[in-house]
């Protein structure tokens, strides 16, 4: 199991480099785009909110987005997916696998670097951020693993899954925004974490499920 | 338990058929079955029908994933890993100590002639090259009950047939059962043909 575990996340560094071009990505979005807006009167006016910041948690889902061609679709186009199907293991096993590699390979880095550069914006040690952010990334891996799977129904299947998915990324941003400010003026955080952690416990429940029956019914492999 | 089942082919355009499968088709023990006919006929539907890769409409297939071992037309190998690495890969996938099969992978290795290719990746060679790779794993199915092959000879030159021959050949000879899909002669000796 740690074998295949090890073979998965060496997809991710591999060839195009998939887990860079979504660290690069997240440095570019947050570091030129927050710079850039950092001194835009229009700032003021963004109800408290640090553009910064937001820009920071927009830039952890664009980025990711990136990798979702590693999940499946290159699985299926080295007719990977059928050799997966007759192995002992389960559907479920692999989605675990592959949800577990993306999260590895895309969201640590990022978890480090946001944790990073959150206790460089305030100025002292913060570990709480992490938190949201590590709740927001569970839900965004699960509905990313979801949009590969629908992907391989269709030719133009990734634009699709992503028009389908998109709209569900949404809580995982606004809860996770709203915990991060909370943490940063001090107020009770724990309507908004609760709100993650349900949100979270929603997908770990529901999309094993739906990513298993998209599978079980797509022959692409 | 019926061993016997039934899939209907439905593709647009083209009338419904059906591909049936009964036990007196099933290979017995060290038996080589050809499977042929003519392109569209079923002959790789058969065998994911046999593998369970895919359900059959009524009946279902007489062995379990455990009894065989599947060579599909497109093998399945990252392009991205090293000969070796996708035979590593394709072990752990299928739960099989690779280190047991140690003296069959030396030799499939060296009948092959993959020795100099081991460590390079898949995508870098040729496609009779990486057919080669794909039947490496051979070495590591010596103790299955059946091998269904789907047009393993693709790609490949003569010598390198006649070599798959010869190791189909000797798995045959020590028990097990061999359903080898194919539209030519095949280089072994033929037991029964299934045509479809």
């Amino acid at each position: 199991m740690i074998k295949l575990l090890r073979y998965e996340i060496r997809q991710y560094w591999s060839g195009s480099g998939s887990a860079l071009l979504s660290l690069g990505c997240y440095f570019i979005l947050t570091f030129l785009m927050g710079y850039a807006t950092q001194n835009h009167p229009a700032s003021e006016n963004l109800s408290g909110i640090s553009p910064a910041l937001a820009f920071q948690w927009v830039a952890m889902i664009v980025s990711s987005l990136l990798a979702i061609e590693r999940i499946w679709l290159d699985d299926a186009r080295d007719h990977l997916l059928a050799q997966q199907r007759l192995s002992p293991y389960s559907t479920l096993f692999f989605i675990t696998l592959k949800s577990g590699a993306f999260w590895i390979c895309i969201f640590l880095p990022l978890l480090i670097v946001f944790g990073v550069q959150s206790a460089l914006s305030s100025g002292q040690a913060e570990i709480i951020p992490v938190i949201p952010f590590l709740l927001a990334s569970i839900s965004i891996t699960l509905l990313l693993v979801l949009a590969g799977a629908l992907a391989l129904g269709s030719r133009n299947g990734m634009l699709i899954s992503l028009v389908i998915i998109l709209p569900l990324l949404v809580p995982p941003l606004t809860f996770g925004l709203g915990a991060h400010l909370a943490i940063q003026q001090g107020i009770d955080v724990l309507p908004a974490l609760s709100l993650l952690s349900a949100y979270a416990l929603f997908n770990l429940v529901l999309v094993p499920c739906a990513v298993h029956y998209v599978l079980s019914h797509t022959r692409n492999s | 338990m019926s061993n016997n089942f039934t899939y209907s082919i439905n593709r647009p355009g083209s009338q419904t058929h059906a591909l049936d499968f009964h036990s007196g088709q099933q290979p017995q023990p060290g038996q080589i079955i050809r499977l042929s006919g003519p392109n569209g006929a079923g002959k790789t539907t058969l065998l994911q029908l046999l593998s369970s890769l895919i359900r059959p409409s009524e009946g279902q297939s007489p062995y379990t994933s455990d009894d065989l071992f599947y060579l599909p037309h497109h093998a399945g190998m990252r392009g991205q890993l090293t000969v070796w690495e996708n035979l590593d890969y394709w072990a752990a996938l299928f739960n099989i100590n690779a280190k047991h099969y140690a003296k069959e992978i030396l030799e499939i290795t060296d009948i092959f002639e993959l020795n100099s290719l081991l460590h390079v990746s898949l995508y870098l060679l040729s496609a009779g090259q990486q057919r080669r790779a794909a039947l490496l794993r051979l070495a590591l199915v010596q103790s299955k009950k059946l091998w269904l092959l789907d047009e393993p000879e693709t790609s490949l030159d003569q010598a390198t047939i006649q070599k798959l021959g010869h190791i189909v050949t000797a798995y045959a000879d020590k028990g097990g059962s061999v359903i080898w899909a194919s539209h030519q002669d095949l280089p072994t000796r033929t037991d029964g043909e299934i045509i479809l």
